[in-house]
């Protein structure tokens, strides 16, 4: 792979990884040379997200004041069109590889722009994020196995031949806090 | 400095303290002081805006009107840390416009984000082709890391600056400003555009970008519109900076630099395998699954001419062929550390023929040769005459002069400045109204070393022998660079 190429298909792994129960479906040929563990496209499928949305209703219980922060992500996208997929991890084990705590969709095509996550236990946490411009529900690559959709993380921060760090990406939430996110 | 390092110099130190003779002492001070050709590989620090060149020699020749641009590295050494590597400095793109018979000269550095989040940081930190880099870098793609600095093709009102990881970066060829990272479609974004396209007879623009053993084949119209976009499978994964192509073929030429590992930074990728020979993979323009592999000797380079059918089928290339990639590897690293001697033999002038039955052969005309460049009128026609820089020596691989060389007659026009000079890459301008192959200027600059400035010649292409028939001089001097095209 060549420079960069093994972290945009790192980060489109790490924002792929919105699971609702189901095994993520992975298409597509290694990246030659590059290890198997980061050389296979993930799809997100709209299915799939949207199970992860039922599954995280259905668990979330009527907490009392602990869980009274939230984050809002505002979203400056280049095109108008299709949906903002957004995953929020608590932990950094979840961040490199486990489960979502929310999810979230920003329908861009009906003028929305923000992902609000209320009721949050204060602490640290971290999004993985892409536009799926073309409404077509999976991060579209090129020929080469690299992302053609805008992919960005909490803070805007960028990889080291890897998707961000949760170090780089992580949010102190305490209180009400925002942050707008490029995806351009 | 990390602490093996330290330990290994303080070892040195304390080793060297043991021997110290006089003729130990003269050697250590040439191995540390600063090589006469560092000019090369300076740092420039800020743009260069437009300035007019005093004409020193010669006179203009009439009819000789456009703008050559070039595209080098121009800056290498932050204070925070360094790129180690030729081949990762800052693109700098530069501009030469020859009209009425005055020169001017400009360079305006590419805005690229590597150079961005590292003047931020004080420090050359992004992974490149020899550069390690560290973990302060900030590559999320390829086009973060896109040092756009390897050669350039000019499209009308803008001119692309190539590097061959990445995007083409759209500069605009009136000022040189930074326009957009270019993507020719939407499904295509990010996809790798090497350092040099070929043209051909009709104004088509071939390109090609590699991932491992698959290519994919760039066809652009005139205007750099794209046309189609098509995956080739290699027979091989390996380290290719350029390819050809005649009127009817793309050739691709797969040397023994094989992909081995995933590694950074992204020489190391590859090993040396002599053993496995070089291959050369001609692939049919009109059907790109048609392909045909033919087998030479192991050889390395850089540079191909541009090829040609002849009547009897046999496809002909020229190139600057290597013995090995230690200048690729330890060459490039020292001309940026500007002292000592350089490793790497310099490459000769070799010719291969391709024949319809499937035999293959290369013979080396034994002339030391880089850049091998031909009339743009000929580009995958039959033509005779290749010119290249020449003076190259071992530990000295730094061109002093230009030739153009006859494959007909075996005989070389050249000319010599001496090692005052760096002579760089020469472009052909055909001679507007002219149609025969030597009807044409050979326009290049040199890092004049005696001066400290950079200038520009123009040299009949027929006469080279007889010196420029013009230099222009500024009063500033570029780093060099590496690959250049000629807008009329």
């Amino acid at each position: 792979m060549g420079i960069g190429e093994r972290a945009a298909v790192d980060a489109a792994n790490g924002v792929a990884d919105v699971r609702g129960g189901e095994q993520a479906v992975v298409i597509g040929a290694p990246v030659v040379g590059a290890p198997s563990s980061h050389g296979m496209t993930a799809m997100i499928r709209l299915s799939m997200l949207a199970a992860a949305f039922a599954l995280t209703a259905a668990a979330a219980p009527a907490l009392a004041d602990p869980a009274g922060s939230s984050l809002t992500l505002t979203f400056d996208t280049a095109a108008q069109s299709g949906k903002v997929m957004v995953a929020l991890y608590d932990t950094q084990a979840a961040y490199d590889g486990g489960q979502p705590v929310r999810v979230a969709q920003v329908d861009v095509a009906g003028g929305a722009h923000d992902a609000v996550f209320s009721d949050l236990p204060a602490g640290e946490y971290a999004a993985k994020t892409f536009h799926d411009v073309d409404g077509d529900g999976s991060m579209d690559k090129n020929p080469f196995g690299l992302p053609t959709e805008p992919y960005a993380f909490t803070n805007n921060a960028v990889g080291n031949m890897g998707p961000a760090s949760w170090d780089r990406a992580k949010v102190a939430v305490n209180g009400a806090v925002a942050q707008t996110i490029r995806l351009r | 400095m990390n602490a093996s390092r330290r330990a290994f110099l303080m070892g040195a130190a304390a080793l060297s303290a043991a021997v110290v003779t006089p003729e130990t002492v003269r050697a250590m001070a040439a191995l540390t002081a600063t090589a006469d050709w560092a000019l090369a590989t300076a740092d420039l620090e800020a743009d260069i805006a437009p300035r007019v060149m005093r004409q020193v020699h010669g006179r203009a020749p009439e009819g000789l009107e456009g703008a050559l641009f070039r595209n080098g590295p121009g800056k290498f050494r932050r204070p925070g840390g360094s790129a180690t590597h030729w081949f990762d400095g800052d693109g700098l793109m530069r501009a030469f416009r020859v009209r009425d018979g005055q020169a001017t000269i400009e360079a305006r550095f590419a805005d690229t984000a590597k150079r961005r989040h590292e003047t931020a940081l004080g420090a050359v930190v992004t992974p490149g082709f020899g550069t390690v880099g560290d973990s302060r870098a900030q590559v999320g793609s390829p086009d973060d890391a896109n040092a756009a600095n390897t050669a350039v093709l000019p499209l009308g009102p803008e001119v692309w600056a190539l590097w061959e990881g990445g995007s083409p970066m759209a500069m605009s060829a009136d000022d040189l400003a930074t326009r957009r990272i270019v993507t020719l479609r939407d499904d295509l974004k990010g996809m790798p555009f090497q350092a040099h396209p070929r043209v051909d007879p009709e104004g088509t623009i071939w390109n090609i970008g590699l991932a491992g053993d698959r290519m994919i084949v760039w066809r652009l119209n005139p205007d750099g519109g794209l046309r189609s976009a098509d995956i080739v499978r290699l027979p091989r994964a390996g380290y290719m900076h350029d390819f050809t192509a005649s009127a009817r073929h793309l050739v691709v030429v797969l040397q023994p630099w094989v992909f081995e590992r995933d590694a950074m930074p992204f020489m190391n990728r590859f090993a040396w395998k002599p053993e496995m020979g070089t291959q050369v993979m001609v692939i049919d323009k009109a059907d790109l699954t048609r392909t045909r592999i033919f087998e030479l000797p192991a050889f390395s380079y850089f540079h191909l001419g541009d090829a040609w059918e002849d009547a009897s089928g046999a496809i002909r290339f020229d190139l600057a062929a290597g013995r090995d990639v230690t200048f690729a590897i330890d060459g490039a690293r020292v001309l940026v550390e500007q002292r000592g001697t350089v490793p790497g033999e310099p490459a000769s002038l070799s010719l291969v023929t391709l024949h319809a039955d499937g035999r293959a052969e290369m013979v080396s005309s034994g002339v030391t040769a880089e850049f091998p460049k031909a009339n743009p009128r000929m580009a995958g026609l039959t033509r005779r005459h290749t010119s290249h820089v020449a003076g190259e020596t071992g530990g000295r691989p730094l061109p002093t002069g230009l030739s153009v060389h006859d494959w007909e007659t075996g005989r070389s026009d050249a000319f010599d400045f001496g090692d005052r000079q760096i002579m760089e890459e020469t472009v052909w301008v055909p001679k507007p109204g002219r149609t025969g192959e030597l009807d044409a200027w050979l326009v290049a600059p040199s890092i004049n070393l005696a001066e400290g400035v950079t200038e520009l010649h123009a040299f009949e292409a027929g006469r080279v022998a007889d010196g420029p028939v013009v230099t222009w001089r500024a009063d500033v001097a570029l780093p060099a660079g590496f690959h250049g095209a000629w807008a009329a």
